[in-house]
């Protein structure tokens, strides 16, 4: 079975799940604003991913990466609970690379 | 023809018109360049001048309560806010403060606290069953404020997790009533100062540990005991014991003593958490010059020291010294002094008793006999004395000498045993001398061994029942004479053995009955100085042996040997 997720869906979850969780780790504002540096996401006011165009993975790491550039530290501590929850999905984080576990 | 120049007229208005278009064009965007720059370094100017005043108040503190506190109030004046709290996790308590910039509602509050709470169970779910512990403080100047509706609830906020060392530490969270009232350029830009805090507060502790080690290893390696405490408010913490104290205080050194345990083993006398903090309040040091613990003696030294008073935070040193053996040779001193002087009064009051008899002239004859040698033994008794005293000084002070010659051992050990003899009978003791009539003669200090042996002998009839049996034998072992003395007495226990050649072995009751009890310092001073040995072989009720050893040095023509003065006793006595 490949590992890397296929779907739009699977995206939307997985991007939904980070950007929610940012929600209540940042608040909603902060969240909304860094999320919409990388373009090519629209979220509702409650932080889903309505749609996304582009490369996923390629989306997910620029989103990364902009929560990284506001404290890395907690999304160190906090991305690796996401990953758990949906396989497949590598996430370079400053020189460590994380993955997610392998897709059952 | 008259085309031509209104042509060439209007071609060159637009010309004009365009290069001034281009021109506004070019300033405007030239201001909107120089505009963001000023706006850039208003920006970093801020966070420079927010960031000075964060590691100014930050000081050396340790606690993240009072970082979070810190960073929170250099922040509060650069944005429009309701609130500004902060929550921080520590010993499984969350603490949350928030500071009021606008009259809210308890339900604005309420919400204020869930959004703080909602952030640190995000980042650390353990944290869910951690209790919380809730503090307020309003800080609205003006009377005429109006009253924010009942109902209302933060409209923008943005939270901040502070992170130290990866450890999650604690969130401060801004609020407004106002939709949108944070642009992202101020929220990023409170990031980034929160987390040049956090590095700068990393740098601390790390420069905080690193001289908490430095100072451990230091102190670790002092014999006195030694304890830091910290003082903040009526609040007092153990930062640092060393091994000694741990020790003197009945901890093993693995034991991890805290601060009211190692209080509570000075006891309710002493209390010593009052003793601090009272050295703190009157900044003064104190002495306990005599603090029992256990069967120890101990001197107590509290002195404050100056640490981070603006903040209301001291330190104190408190050490301990052991004084028990300073005590304990305090009381052998008093002891040993009134006993000479009970030792030297009582021959005394014996000569002057039989003196006042002798000069009243009414004694017959043989009377006065008995009171004329009750003056002479208790005269000689005393110059014994006096000489015992006399030679322990000399002793101490290394001035004592010998002067050896080529002599026999064997006569003087004879001589002696059977000087001893008569007394001995008289107290139904055998005394016999084994000689070795291999030993040659050999240069040693026949008065001073003499008296040696006269010690030694004197102190087994004394320890001796009745019916004992004392022998002082003579043996040669290559290159040294072994002069053993044995009794049949009562023997020595061992821990006393010890005790049995210093200078106050009577007061220690180890050895002698009565006299000085100098003269087996004595004897070792007299063994050390011909460069032999003494030691003791003694079991209880079996009896004792003492031996010492001379060593056998034959004298060569004196006559040609170089003049040379006695060599100081206390030289190889000492050694």
């Amino acid at each position: 079975m490949n590992n890397q997720p296929t779907t739009n869906d699977q995206h939307k979850q997985f991007l939904t799940a980070v950007i929610q969780k940012y929600y209540i780790v940042f608040g909603p504002d902060i969240t909304r604003a860094t999320v919409s540096k990388v373009s090519g996401i629209d979220i509702s006011a409650v932080g889903e991913v309505k749609s996304f165009h582009g490369d996923a993975q390629k989306q997910v790491q620029s989103v990364i990466k902009e929560f990284s550039n506001l404290s890395q530290a907690v999304v160190h501590l906090t991305v690796q609970d996401i990953l758990e929850r949906f396989p497949g999905y590598k996430i370079t984080l400053g020189s460590e690379q994380l993955t997610s576990a392998i897709q059952i | 023809m008259i085309e031509q120049p209104i042509i060439l007229l209007v071609v060159l208005s637009f010309l004009i018109g365009g290069i001034a278009i281009y021109l506004v064009i070019r300033d405007q965007e030239h201001r909107l360049q120089l505009e963001q720059q000023k706006r850039e370094i208003i920006r970093k100017y801020y966070e420079v001048l927010v960031l000075q005043d964060i590691s100014s108040k930050i000081g050396y503190s340790f606690d993240i309560g009072s970082i979070a506190e810190t960073i929170v109030l250099s922040v509060e004046n650069l944005f429009n806010l309701s609130t500004i709290s902060y929550a921080t996790i520590a010993n499984e308590v969350i603490k949350i403060k928030t500071f009021q910039k606008e009259p809210v509602a308890q339900k604005y509050e309420s919400a204020v606290k869930n959004i703080l709470l909602a952030s640190v169970y995000e980042v650390n779910p353990l944290t869910t069953s951690y209790r919380v512990h809730e503090t307020s403080e309003q800080q609205i100047v003006s009377k005429n404020y109006i009253s924010m509706h009942q109902d209302m609830l933060p409209k923008s906020y943005f939270t901040i997790p502070l992170v130290v060392n990866n450890v999650f530490v604690g969130v401060i969270t801004i609020t407004s009533h106002k939709p949108r009232a944070y642009s992202h350029e101020d929220m990023t830009l409170l990031y980034g100062i929160v987390s040049q805090a956090e590095v700068a507060f990393e740098r601390i502790q790390g420069v905080i540990e690193n001289e908490k080690e430095k100072l451990a290893a230091l102190i670790s390696g002092i014999p006195s005991g030694a304890m830091l405490f910290v003082v903040d408010g009526e609040t007092v913490r153990l930062e640092t014991i060393n091994s000694s104290a741990k020790k003197f205080l009945g901890f093993k050194d693995q034991d991890d003593a805290e601060a009211f345990r190692v209080i509570g083993r000075f006891g309710v006398s002493v209390q010593l958490d009052k003793l601090i903090i009272e050295a703190v309040r009157d900044q003064k040091g104190m002495i306990l010059k005599d603090m029992k613990l256990d069967a120890k003696h101990f001197k107590v030294f509290i002195n404050p020291i100056p640490f981070n008073p603006e903040k209301g935070i001291n330190g104190v040193t408190v050490s301990l010294e052991d004084t028990t053996m300073e005590k304990e040779l305090e009381e052998i001193r008093e002891s040993f002094t009134n006993m000479v002087v009970h030792e030297l009064r009582s021959p005394m009051t014996s000569i002057k008793g039989a003196s006042a008899l002798l000069l009243g002239g009414k004694l017959a004859d043989e009377e006065r006999m008995k009171m004329l040698h009750i003056v002479k033994d208790s005269s000689e008794r005393m110059l014994t004395q006096i000489n015992d005293l006399l030679d322990a000084a000399k002793l101490q002070a290394g001035k004592f000498q010998i002067l050896q010659e080529n002599s026999n051992i064997n006569e003087v050990v004879e001589m002696r045993v059977e000087a001893f003899k008569f007394l001995a009978e008289s107290k139904k003791i055998t005394v016999e001398a084994k000689l070795d009539s291999s030993v040659p003669e050999f240069k040693f200090d026949k008065v001073r061994v003499d008296q040696v042996i006269t010690n030694l002998v004197s102190n087994s009839l004394k320890f001796t029942p009745e019916e004992g049996h004392i022998t002082v034998s003579v043996e040669k072992k290559d290159t040294v004479v072994q002069i053993t003395v044995a009794d049949t007495g009562i023997g020595i226990p061992e821990e006393k053995q010890a005790m049995l050649f210093s200078k106050y072995t009577q007061v220690q009751n180890v050895f002698s009955k009565e006299g000085t009890g100098l003269g087996l310092f004595i004897s070792r001073g007299i063994i050390d100085s011909h460069g032999g040995r003494i030691w003791i072989d003694s079991e209880v009720g079996k009896g004792t042996k003492i031996l010492f050893t001379l060593p056998i040095t034959i004298a060569q023509d004196e006559e040609n040997l170089p003049v040379q003065d006695p060599v100081p006793a206390s030289q190889q006595f000492l050694n």
